[in-house]
């Protein structure tokens, strides 16, 4: 029953795929010195990819039997997820090279995994999910343990694999046992099942697997442990991708599974989410605290991020109304958009200061960056302000329209602590302001790249935090308007 | 010109962003050839300006009594071991020797820098663009304020809508009227003189791109602050100034106590700002709206007591940001920033901000006489308790530190009692004199080798003739002598005092007068009178100001002679009413409902030369001229007279009470007490200080999560099997839990 249409509904996935292949070819044909072309290449096809995602905005149906649902929530998950590709991309070349990492791998891999995140936002099935997840994650294992002769980074890689297979087995699991309940793996039609089907150990069995099969891959507490082995591990731009990256495609799968297949039975699965949130941010910032080491505490408060995140999702399980269901949603959406655009920077400044490989991006290397390389540390400095939700950067808006929906969902108690934990994170992200600007640069200060993607790469991301962070409503609107469609 | 408006506050803010990002590549400071590394400056100050060093020695060594004029000298009765510090530094002295060496010592780095064996010359170029910007917007703001003022305008700039989700909406929106252009003039004029000043007293500092980064920073604050047409930008605005404040104080970081008077400064204006946010709050939950006009259109509504619990929660964040009882133990140590910060934001802008703050919500104040009540008292408390530490103070900065809490309550007596074009003719005739004593502070310590300390002063308008002709004019205006600033503005708060039937406040504001003209000048006969009384040596190396900082003294002069004839005569009838009077129209009618009393006194009363207007006036100059008199008969004919007037006081208790003033009554003491020694150790009392009160719940938890983190941390093992485990524990946990809650 394939259509036409449906084939053209999927156009920025057939270009992510052609774009796959180019990239591949082109690496085997180009000269040693002239790898670098690479990277304008693979930007310029994820450019073309994100204009396909525009071409087929409003598109709004089901294509290959209910598979693939193409409604304007996926294509904004495919948008952002064409940003992160394009901004990894950028980052990741001058890193690679300084430790003679092949590039054209490294982008070829990188596009599988956007791919997969693609095929997650639109999954229509839990087969299709699972498809997509797979396909997603199974690249990031390769880009985390993408620095072969490094010791962490194959640990990082390994565990990371290991517990992820780990994961994805008790999500299939949790997936089977849907099935078998419901005799359905359509999400559209899991939903009508459930909310005509009684409440039995089985499905409690069902949710179970399936939520901590999902809130594995964003990294919630307690199944977090992976998350900064391997971030750690990973060559410092590719730990930016891992913690946005995968982490979007996550989060559309969380929407797909409990905001649709579960929707209409959310008021079982809702505190089990609201446990999960306030564990997640409460330890991810608290052990971040403790941290010295800038990546790891980027590692760390990446949880805690996410714990803000699974807050929405839980502000949507909790709403008493369609109204406020979608504005959790939103506030979902906007988060993850605003976290991946300005984390994936952050891991960036921290790898730029990693020039000399022995460096391993401690607290003290920040010390002075203001005067060595006031460029640098200004972004610096804007994306942690970002980060801690001070405004009028766009961090600002998101945390606020989180703290939004909980209210709104008569989840006040859970707005206080998001809005505590986010003081308390403050300590942390400062600190390293306080590093920059109010420190003289140690004896012997790391050597800092300085080369031209990964600055336009930065300043991209700081322009898009800022402008957003002073008109936000520009994005809003293409928020709402995606949300709208899941409903 | 409505564009013109926004472009007030975004040229800061343009200069900022260029300081940051092109600021250290336009400096050229040559580093210590021998040293070879990096020196932070006081290192480099210490080492190579024999001069400083020897006359730093020299502090604890000297006799302090040698002119006679400290009547308790010795050094055990001050509890100091270096007479000018708070006790935020006491806790660091123990840390080093630092503690000893006169604050702005590294003034003397520029001349340190030159003489370098065979480094370049140091080159700063960075202050160009930031303060040409300053310069732009103050011409623009000038513009402004003619056609507000004199075109009798205002003006309502809507941006854009920054908030637009559901009901809750904020518009990025510039409101300013009458109220606003006073506070815009002293804003941008005091803020572009302090840029310029800045430029002679900040060479040398190893930090000049960042000092000019800074202040362009807080002068798009302030803007922000006073030109908001809502409570959130207020209240962003108001965050953002106290973020500066911090961030200059703590200028010289490497420094203790410095970074010890940044971090109480912080914490103390949390305090304030908890109370305005709650207020903020208060006002959106009740009102759901933040905007000036709706929220005082929607106010009269409200029942009584939700009005005063606002005005009180708005007057909680004043108190902290003006540096009122209690909360006004920041202002002193924040001396410790370098001089310019001193003069921009702790005399001229942002301590008004409170002032401004209950002056911009005079609707919500004027429905809530119990909050004006308290406003009034705290006022004149503050007024009379402050100017009683400066009578005793020596250090120089700190004396003008303790007059401006004074002034401010001044401010806040006169906006207590109703007064509120008095008190903001005050704000501004103040916000010139004290910045031009404070600058005029500022060259006598750079030209003095970074001394403060006025017992080691004398004689320095031999040396200094134009430090001292332009403080003396700014003396002459804070002691109330009549023609200059400060007579008119604070007859005016008197008068109002007296013609609304508030007795006691105008008795006591008479006596503050007095003490304020008495501590004044005994700050200029002991620094620029007498006898040089600092070490020998150092006497020749006294030397006056360069032109870029003694310009803005000339230029501040101005207005400190000019703007009390300008704007305030006739005496409480002078142009600065008409001009402000449409501001507070509406408050004025309300209070002379609620208060029938003081409405026959406000119709009936008009000013009369020769009737008790005059008698008032008269009043208020001799307060003025008395104390100046006692301040000359005490420290420059007799200069005995204080010490038997000490020991002769009735009752024996003259020593007790002086060294009550000298030790600021012990609130700096009874805080330590009460907040820091809980069996913490001194030196990190004030971390603990910090950890504790800032966002108070915050970071207990944060003690907590150091804690549990730790403990997290350790469950972090790294093996992967342990991982797995702990997984499939968090599965049977989650199980649980559903089973537990799914019905």
């Amino acid at each position: 029953m394939t259509e036409l249409r449906d084939v053209y509904s999927i156009l920025p996935e057939l270009l992510l795929g052609a774009l796959i292949l180019v990239v591949i070819t082109t690496d085997l044909f180009l000269p040693r010195r002239s790898k670098w072309l690479l990277t304008p290449l693979t930007v310029f096809g994820l450019l073309l990819a994100g204009a396909a995602c525009i071409a087929v905005w409003g598109t709004n149906r089901s294509a290959f039997a209910g598979f693939y649902r193409v409604d304007d929530l996926s294509i904004f998950l495919k948008g952002a997820t064409m940003l992160i590709g394009i901004l990894s991309a950028l980052f990741a070349p001058a890193y690679l090279r300084q430790r003679r990492l092949p590039l054209g791998e490294f982008n070829a891999i990188l596009l599988f995994s956007l791919l997969g995140i693609c095929v997650l936002a639109s999954g229509g099935d839990l087969i299709t999910l699972f498809l997509g997840l797979e396909l997603m994650v199974m690249p990031s294992y390769l880009l985390a343990g993408f620095h072969k002769t490094d010791r962490y980074s194959n640990e990082g890689g390994l565990k990371y694999f290991l517990l992820g297979s780990f994961a994805s087995a008790i999500l299939l699991f949790g997936i089977s046992w849907t099935y078998g309940l419901t005799g359905t793996t359509q999400i559209a039609q899991i939903g009508a099942r459930l909310a005509g089907h009684g409440i039995s150990p089985a499905l409690v069995v069902a949710i179970g697997f399936l939520t901590v099969g999902a809130t594995f891959k964003i990294a919630a507490v307690p199944f977090h442990y992976w998350t900064p082995d391997a971030y750690q591990g990973a060559p410092t731009p590719i730990a930016g991708f891992l913690s946005v990256g995968p982490k979007l495609g996550a989060f559309a799968l969380l929407i797909r599974v409990f905001a649709g297949a579960l929707g209409p039975i959310h008021a079982d699965w809702v505190t089990v989410m609201v446990i999960l949130s306030v564990l997640t941010m409460v330890g991810g910032n608290v052990v971040a605290l403790t941290q010295s080491n800038v990546k790891r505490m980027l590692a760390y408060s990446s949880i805690a991020h996410t714990g803000y995140i699974m807050a929405a999702l839980a502000a949507y399980g909790n709403a008493p109304a369609a109204r406020a269901q979608q504005q959790a949603i939103e506030a979902m959406l906007f988060y993850v958009l605003a976290y991946a655009m300005m984390n994936i920077a952050a891991f960036a400044v921290v790898g730029m200061l990693q020039r000399e490989p022995g460096r391993f991006g401690g607290l003290a290397s920040f010390a002075g960056l203001a005067s060595r390389s006031p460029g640098r540390a200004a972004a610096m400095a804007v994306l942690l302000l970002s980060l801690t939700g001070i405004p009028p950067t766009v961090g600002f808006f998101a945390k606020w329209y989180v703290l939004l929906a909980t209210v709104d969902a008569g989840l006040s108690w859970l707005a206080v602590v998001i809005v505590l934990n986010a003081a308390l994170a403050a300590f942390y992200y400062l600190r390293v302001i306080v590093y920059m600007y109010m420190r003289e640069p140690d004896g012997n200060p790391a050597p800092i790249d300085h080369s031209l993607f990964g600055a336009v790469g930065l300043g991209l991301s700081v322009l898009a935090v800022v402008l957003l962070g002073v008109f936000p409503g520009v994005i809003l609107d293409v928020v709402r308007i995606s949300a709208a469609s899941l409903f | 010109m409505e564009l013109l408006i926004a472009l007030i506050p975004a040229l800061p803010l343009a200069g900022f962003i260029f300081a940051v990002l092109v600021g250290p590549r336009l400096d050229h400071v040559p580093l210590h050839g021998q040293h070879g590394g990096d020196h932070s400056e006081p290192e480099d100050g210490y080492a190579s300006d024999g001069a400083h060093a020897a006359s730093a020695a020299n502090h604890s060594s000297a006799e302090i009594d040698d002119s006679g004029l400290l009547p308790i000298p010795s050094e055990e009765d001050q509890g100091h071991t270096s007479p000018h510090r708070g006790h935020a530094d006491e806790l660091s002295n123990a840390a080093g020797a630092e503690g000893v060496i006169p604050v702005d010592l590294r003034d003397g780095l520029g001349e340190a820098g030159h003489v370098t064996p065979g480094g370049p010359r140091p080159l700063y170029r960075s202050w160009m663009v930031p303060t040409g910007l300053v310069g732009l917007a103050w011409l623009i703001s000038m513009a402004v304020f003619v056609s507000v003022i004199f075109g009798g305008q205002t003006y309502h700039v809507r941006l854009y809508e920054w908030i637009a989700s559901g009901t809750f909406r904020i518009e990025i929106a510039f409101f300013v009227d009458a109220l606003t252009a006073m506070l815009l003039l002293v804003v941008t004029t005091v803020g572009l003189l302090v840029h310029v000043y800045s430029i002679g007293y900040m060479d040398g500092d190893r930090g000049f791109w960042r000092f000019f980064a800074y202040l362009n920073l807080f002068m798009f604050s302030m803007l922000l602050l006073i030109m908001g047409d809502n409570f959130l930008m207020l209240y962003v605005g108001w965050e953002a100034v106290g973020l500066c404040s911090y961030a200059l104080i703590g200028f010289w970081y490497k420094k203790p106590s410095a970074a010890g008077a940044a971090k109480k400064a912080f914490v103390l204006n949390r305090v304030g700002d908890f109370g305005f946010g709650l207020g903020v709050m208060m006002i959106w939950t009740l009102l759901g709206t933040l905007s000036f006009d709706q929220v005082f259109a929607g106010i009269g509504a409200l029942p009584g007591w939700q009005v005063t619990t606002i005005a009180l929660l708005l007057f909680a964040g004043a108190v902290g940001k003006s540096a009122q009882f209690p909360l006004h133990v920041w202002l002193p140590d924040a001396m410790e920033g370098p001089t310019p910060v001193s003069a921009l934001i702790h005399a001229a802008t942002m301590v008004n901000a409170g002032v401004y703050l209950v002056a911009r919500a005079n609707p919500i104040f004027a429905h809530a006489p119990a909050a004006m009540w308290v406003v009034a008292l705290i006022g004149t408390f503050t007024a009379i308790f402050a100017a009683a530490i400066a009578l005793t103070q020596n250090d120089i900065k700190k004396v003008l530190a303790y007059s401006t809490v004074s002034q401010l309550a001044y401010m806040f007596m006169g906006l207590g009692i109703g007064a509120w074009a008095a008190a903001i003719f005050h704000l501004v005739s103040h916000g010139f004199f004290k910045g031009l004593l404070f600058m005029g502070s500022g060259s006598v310590i750079h030209g003095a080798g970074g001394e403060q300390d006025m017992r080691f002063m004398g004689n320095l308008r031999r040396k200094m003739p134009w430090t001292y002709r332009t403080m003396l004019i700014g003396s002459l205006a804070l002691a109330g002598v009549p023609i200059f600033a400060g007579f008119f503005s604070k007859d005016e708060i008197l008068g109002e005092a007296f013609n609304r039937g508030y007795l006691i406040f105008f008795i006591v504001g008479l006596i503050v007068a007095f003490m304020t003209a008495f501590y004044t000048f005994r700050m200029m006969f002991m620094t620029f009178w007498g006898s040089y009384r600092g070490p020998k040596p150092q006497w020749k190396h006294i030397h006056e100001s360069a032109g870029t900082m003694v310009a803005p003294l000339l230029v501040l002069a101005v207005p400190t002679v000019l703007i009390g004839l300008l704007f305030g005569i006739p005496p409480e009838g002078g142009a600065i009413h008409t001009w402000l009077n449409p501001v507070f129209e509406a408050a004025e009618k309300l209070r002379a409902g609620i208060l029938p009393g003081s409405a026959a006194a406000q119709e009936g009363h008009g000013f009369a030369l020769f009737g008790t207007g005059g008698v008032l006036l008269l009043l208020g100059a001799l307060a003025g001229v008395l104390g100046i008199a006692l301040a000359y008969r005490w420290y420059v004919t007799r200069p005995l007279s204080p010490r038997r007037f000490v020991e002769r006081f009735p009752l024996g208790l003259g020593p007790g009470m002086y060294r009550a003033s000298l030790n600021k009554y012990y609130v700096d003491d009874i805080y330590q007490l009460v907040f820091a020694r809980g069996g913490v150790l001194v030196g990190s009392a004030l971390w603990w200080f910090d950890a504790k009160v800032i966002d108070g719940a915050v970071n207990g938890a944060g003690w907590v999560s150091q804690r549990l983190g730790g403990l997290l941390r350790r469950s972090q093992t790294g093996r992967v099997e342990n991982y797995g485990l702990e997984m499939a524990a968090g599965l049977i946990v989650v199980l649980i839990v559903l089973i537990a809650v799914v019905r």
